[in-house]
């Protein structure tokens, strides 16, 4: 259970529920297959600013959808596995 | 995938330095090690490393910009208390081949990591001051090669231009890899304000500027001097915030929102659920919360950025012109 309120989809304003749609295109792109948002975004749901943030963050991330950032040398999901590592992050 | 078998992937879980990975991913984890914990300390020796490996400046412009964007989702992740997508049924998340790894927030909170010693830390930043300015100028751009070309470079340097007047040191050290220059520039923008009702500028203020103070980010002092100076008319001043920020606490909202943003850089992982209560308990409500956290989570990101990539502050404040000329009008209407 989060600390906080969350607006999940359902209970989501049309431009909330809009970012959330982006951010599942995104990942479903990345997948290919349906993919609900992650549950990491859902804690900034309260303010749609950070929200909206969090599509540019995966956006950026994934280079519109095209890019899972798992090949290369240093895969950048290794970056990221390795910043939650030395975080401590249960994530 | 990134490793061949669930047993490779469990042993770098374990320890990376021990598993039979390259030599080039146990030196990343190493380098990161750094950027999470101790970002103050990087220097240009720790990227030499890296391209010993055979990492080129355009992978490591990467690497940095990959690990931004993961300390704001693991900040993030901390304080908001979310789920794993494995503790759902039917999530139908994507998982990574890391995600057999995750581990509930129990394993996590009986850690009893050492939290690097501030003042011991804030002696050496001293010093390392003390020789970039020994350095001179050529010391400033960066530890990275930066291209500072392309048509994203171009974008980002046009709209940046428009805000500040400037391109920043910042983004043009990291021109190697152009993909992040919207998030970098949306995280600037909201990182100038609240984004709730509930929470006051000055509080705000006072999140960021203890960030860039535990993160110990010359980078973005200056900035943090204005917008303190903005927000409390002198009252507080970043040298006051070093080097423990909630000790200038004047009442129970700044000691909790100041407590809490320490709690975030320092020990994201021993976060609870009575944080979130405590802002309810000083009359700060959800929303508060989410945007301290998001302001600590967004400044933490661009913090370390700029440590790991060994640029000097820019010749202004990273604030708007909308912001500074705000800040000009209230400045003459005090002393008019």
């Amino acid at each position: 259970m989060s600390f906080i309120r969350i607006v999940n989809e359902k209970d989501a304003s049309a431009t909330l529920r809009q970012a959330y749609d982006s951010i599942s295109k995104l990942y479903s792109a990345i997948y290919g297959q349906p993919v609900p948002v992650p549950q990491v975004y859902r804690s900034t749901s309260l303010l749609e600013d950070y929200f909206r943030y969090c599509v540019v963050h995966v956006d950026c991330t994934s280079l519109s959808g095209t890019n899972s950032r798992l090949a290369g040398d240093v895969p950048g999901q290794l970056v990221a596995f390795a910043v939650s590592q030395h975080s401590s992050c249960f994530y | 995938m990134i490793y061949p078998d669930a047993a490779t992937v469990a042993a770098v879980g374990e320890d990376p330095q021990s598993a039979d990975i390259p030599e080039l991913h146990k030196a990343v984890f190493r380098w990161l090690e750094k950027f999470v914990n101790t970002s103050w300390d990087a220097s240009a020796e720790d990227l030499e490393q890296l391209r010993a490996h055979g990492a080129s400046d355009s992978d490591i412009a990467e690497m940095l910009n990959m690990a931004s964007l993961q300390v704001y989702l693991v900040s993030i992740a901390d304080a908001g208390g979310i789920p794993l997508e494995s503790e759902l049924e039917d999530s139908g998340s994507a998982l990574s081949e890391f995600s057999s790894l995750h581990r509930d927030r129990s394993y996590y909170h009986d850690r009893d990591a050492q939290s690097p010693q501030v003042s011991a830390s804030f002696e050496r930043r001293l010093q390392k001051q003390a020789r970039i300015a020994d350095a001179g100028d050529a010391a400033s751009d960066g530890w990275l090669s930066a291209p500072c070309s392309g048509d994203a470079y171009e974008a980002a340097a046009t709209k940046a231009k428009s805000r500040y007047g400037l391109m920043p040191k910042l983004f043009s050290a990291i021109s190697a890899c152009a993909d992040f220059y919207p998030r970098h520039q949306l995280a600037l923008d909201l990182l100038e304000q609240p984004h709730s009702t509930s929470l006051s500028p000055s509080l705000h203020a006072l999140a960021r500027a203890a960030t860039v103070a535990l993160d110990q980010c010359d980078y973005f002092v200056p900035t943090i001097t204005v917008h303190l100076q903005h927000r409390f008319e002198g009252d507080i001043q970043y040298p006051d915030l070093l080097p423990e920020p909630r000790s200038l606490a004047r009442n129970d909202q700044e000691q909790v929102v100041l407590a809490f943003a320490e709690k975030l850089v320092r020990f994201p992982y021993k976060i609870v659920d009575k944080d979130a209560q405590g802002f309810r308990d000083v009359g700060l409500d959800d929303a508060a919360y989410v945007d301290v956290f998001n302001t600590v989570a967004l400044q933490c990101s661009l913090d370390r950025l700029a440590n790991c990539l060994g640029v000097n502050a820019d010749s202004r404040p990273l604030l708007s012109n909308a912001f500074m000329a705000a800040t000009a009008s209230a400045a003459r209407e005090q002393t008019g």
